[in-house]
């Protein structure tokens, strides 16, 4: 408002007679001869502005005197709504202080409101105030882009319902069936031409949690490389370059192993593979190996990231020292100290360590419970906890509890199925029901792609139910690929092992 | 604190200005005398239009509600789809790979909205004095109005003080897990 009547309030009439102010000194120290000065000065000025006004006044009375008035003008006056705020009569000059705030021409106040700052016409209009045909362009551009915006949410939501399945299961810890609702999920975006980062980010450090290592790179390749510096990448970049090591070491382990994988344990040179593993983690990942670890994807971004093996995974060395003491037989003992430097060098690899680790605590008559729990943690839809559950009670004799929390455990879930077979089999053979433990195992064997143990497992079950046929034809396979017929089965054949001392005593199993 | 209040009304341009169209607009709808139609002005008016003080309850409560209740509308779409795609997806690239700038937008416009919905203080005041001045209004409307009021009030306090910008950047990360709850629902019930 006060801009509005600093503005008005210069073309205010003035009155003739009113007097000019006298100057006041600026400062009480101010030279007389001064202030002197500046007093003539104004009263020069107000000299001439008077004289200027007078003209004025006279041009205006004469030009209304010799013009007559426009018809138009007359009719729009007429027009005009009777108002308190009567036009000031051309002898009737308004005061400053009653003009209208917002034209200062007509008398300020309102039929409604007296006290108004401005007069009839100004209080109209000011109620109707205008928008700027910018604004009203603006806002329509805004509002459009608002509707656009709803028509992307509709277009993602299809996406966005399929990503919160696999997170709602991943926060169940439902991990299976969140990696596939994650693979359902990177298809959806795939068809709808949507490039979700994050989900991909997600996906990979699901997968490298269950250990499949060789998953990630499909997801990784739609994340630009450079984007894996930042902050909300970097836990994707540590977990790709944790993988690239441990392809790394695989294959550079796979190299020191693979002449003795049908030799006899025996004939295994344990300690030079065990030092030859341990000279691995301080030897330079050589070029040809880093190089082997690059995949070969053609879809996602162009500068996806390419992990290089800095160096061979500890933790996974340490798995191939246990894997070497399993191959030459050592005793539990000594596997457990490898899988247990696992669990300290990287706690985070349950998938590697604790499976096993439980197993072998259930041997030894240790506690498994809290490694039943870090996998049941890990994990909900895993069953190794059930398994090694089943295993200790194997151990301890207690079948019937054993069998049912196989059959319970089957019930909801097929993962690890064809062990938990293998398991109620050996019980069977226990107990001498031969017959029951060929058939279950057999099934298993016939039904799906089974393990080295489950088919010695079915040479066993086979001798013990006298199937000379299928014993026979079992150990000619295992001749056939080169894998040693082990000294249980061949033992328990021909007579100098009983069931007992192979289930009840030693490793309770056939290797 | 002006400055404050002026660099978040700024930053916040699209929601600033969005939230002193439908004031504008509001007032030419009840007839409330506007003194400055002006939307940017560097003060404590901007974002906002210097209009006469109401003594007329409703239009009081309508001035400060409906541009509210616009601005969040806008507002809670636009920071669904930025947030969805930004915070939940990732999307912060196109399938083309360059930076899908649709959606930066939508969360900026969104977090504008949201940062700009409250009326200036003193409609508030008027708001309160109004509903809640002796003998303005009987027991039940003061208790009906009450919430609304109450919204109103606080947030044009933290408005006042440029502390929307962080409430609703703060309300931009919950929104996909909001959504969470409701869309998948939606989404089976629809299909």
């Amino acid at each position: 408002m006060s801009d509005l009547n600093d503005l008005n309030g210069l073309s205010a009439d003035m009155p003739q007679d009113a007097p000019v102010q006298p100057v006041q000194p600026v400062a009480p120290t101010a030279p007389v001869a001064e202030e002197q000065a500046l007093h003539d000065e104004m009263e020069e000025l107000a000299k001439v502005f008077q004289e200027e006004l007078d003209r004025a006044k006279a041009e205006a009375k004469e030009v209304a005197e010799t013009e007559p008035v426009d018809p138009e003008i007359e009719l729009s006056a007429e027009q005009i709504p009777p108002t308190t705020s009567e036009a000031p009569a051309a002898n009737e000059p308004i005061p400053e202080e009653e003009l209208c705030d917002c034209c200062g021409e007509k008398r300020r106040g309102t039929a409604e409101n007296p006290d108004s700052p401005y007069c009839t016409e100004c209080d109209a209009g000011l109620r109707h105030y205008p928008f700027d045909f910018l604004n009203i362009f603006f806002a329509i551009v805004a509002i459009c882009f608002v509707f656009y915006g709803g028509y992307v949410f509709a277009d993602h939501t299809e996406t966005f319902v399929a990503v919160h399945k696999a997170d709602s299961l991943r926060a169940e810890k439902k991990m299976y069936s969140a990696l596939d609702a994650y693979s359902v999920a990177a298809n959806t975006m795939l068809n709808n031409h949507i490039n979700g980062e994050l989900v991909y980010k997600r996906e990979i450090l699901l997968a490298a949690d269950l250990g499949y290592v060789s998953g990630l790179s499909e997801p990784a390749a739609n994340i630009h490389g450079w984007e894996l510096s930042l902050p909300h990448f970097r836990a994707a970049k540590k977990t790709l370059d944790n993988a690239a090591e441990i392809t790394a070491t695989a294959q550079a382990v796979s190299t020191l192993l693979s002449p003795y994988e049908t030799t006899a344990a025996q004939d295994i040179p344990y300690d030079t593979l065990i030092a030859q593993l341990e000279a691995l983690k301080t030897a330079p990942v050589t070029a040809t190996q880093a190089d082997e670890t690059e995949t070969e994807d053609t879809t996602g971004v162009a500068d996806a990231y390419d992990p290089q093996a800095q160096q061979y995974s500890t933790a996974m060395l340490s798995f191939y020292k246990y894997y070497v003491a399993l191959l030459c037989k050592k005793d539990l003992e000594t596997q457990i100290a490898f899988l247990e430097e696992i669990q300290t060098a990287a706690p985070d690899m349950v998938w590697l360590y604790a499976p096993l680790l439980a197993e072998l605590y259930a041997k030894t008559d240790r506690d498994i419970e809290p490694m039943c729990q870090l996998m049941a943690d890990c994990n909900a839809e895993d069953n190794s906890p059930a398994l090694a559950r089943v295993i200790r009670l194997r151990i301890q004799g207690q079948y019937e509890e054993a069998i049912a929390l196989c059959d319970d455990t089957l019930a909801v879930s097929a993962d690890l199925e064809t062990e938990f077979y293998r398991q109620k089999a050996l019980m069977l053979l226990v107990q001498g029901q031969y017959s029951e433990a060929y058939t279950i195992v057999n099934d298993v064997y016939e039904n799906s792609s089974p393990s080295l143990l489950t088919v010695y497992t079915v040479a066993l079950s086979a001798a013990a139910a006298g199937e000379e046929t299928a014993y026979n034809e079992v150990i000619e396979m295992l001749t056939g690929y080169g894998y040693p017929i082990p000294a249980e089965v061949t033992g328990y054949k021909d007579g100098s092992v009983t069931m007992e001392q192979i289930l009840c005593e030693g490793d309770y199993d056939i290797s | 604190m002006k400055i404050l209040y002026l660099i978040v009304k700024y930053i916040t341009i699209i929601g600033t200005f969005l939230q002193a169209f439908f004031e504008h607009l509001t007032c030419r709808i009840y007839e409330v005398l506007i003194e400055d139609g002006r939307y940017l002005r560097a003060n404590e008016m901007c974002g906002h239009i210097e209009h006469e003080i109401i003594r007329k309850r409703s239009v009081s409560f309508g001035v400060c509600f409906f541009p509210f209740l616009f601005n969040l509308l806008l507002g809670l779409i636009t920071v669904s789809v930025g947030a969805v795609n930004i915070y939940y997806l990732g999307e912060f690239f196109t399938s083309s790979g360059i930076v899908h700038i649709a959606n930066f937008l939508f969360l900026w416009m969104g977090i504008s909205c949201l940062t700009n919905l409250f009326p200036q203080w003193e409609d508030a005041l008027t708001l309160k004095e109004e509903i809640y001045g002796k003998g303005k209004s009987n027991l039940f409307v003061k208790i009906i109005a009450a919430p609304i009021f109450a919204v109103l009030y606080a947030g044009a306090w933290l408005q006042k003080c440029g502390i929307t910008l962080l409430t609703s950047v703060a309300f931009s990360f919950a929104v996909p897990y909001i959504l969470r709850a409701i869309v998948p629902a939606l989404y089976a019930a629809l299909l």
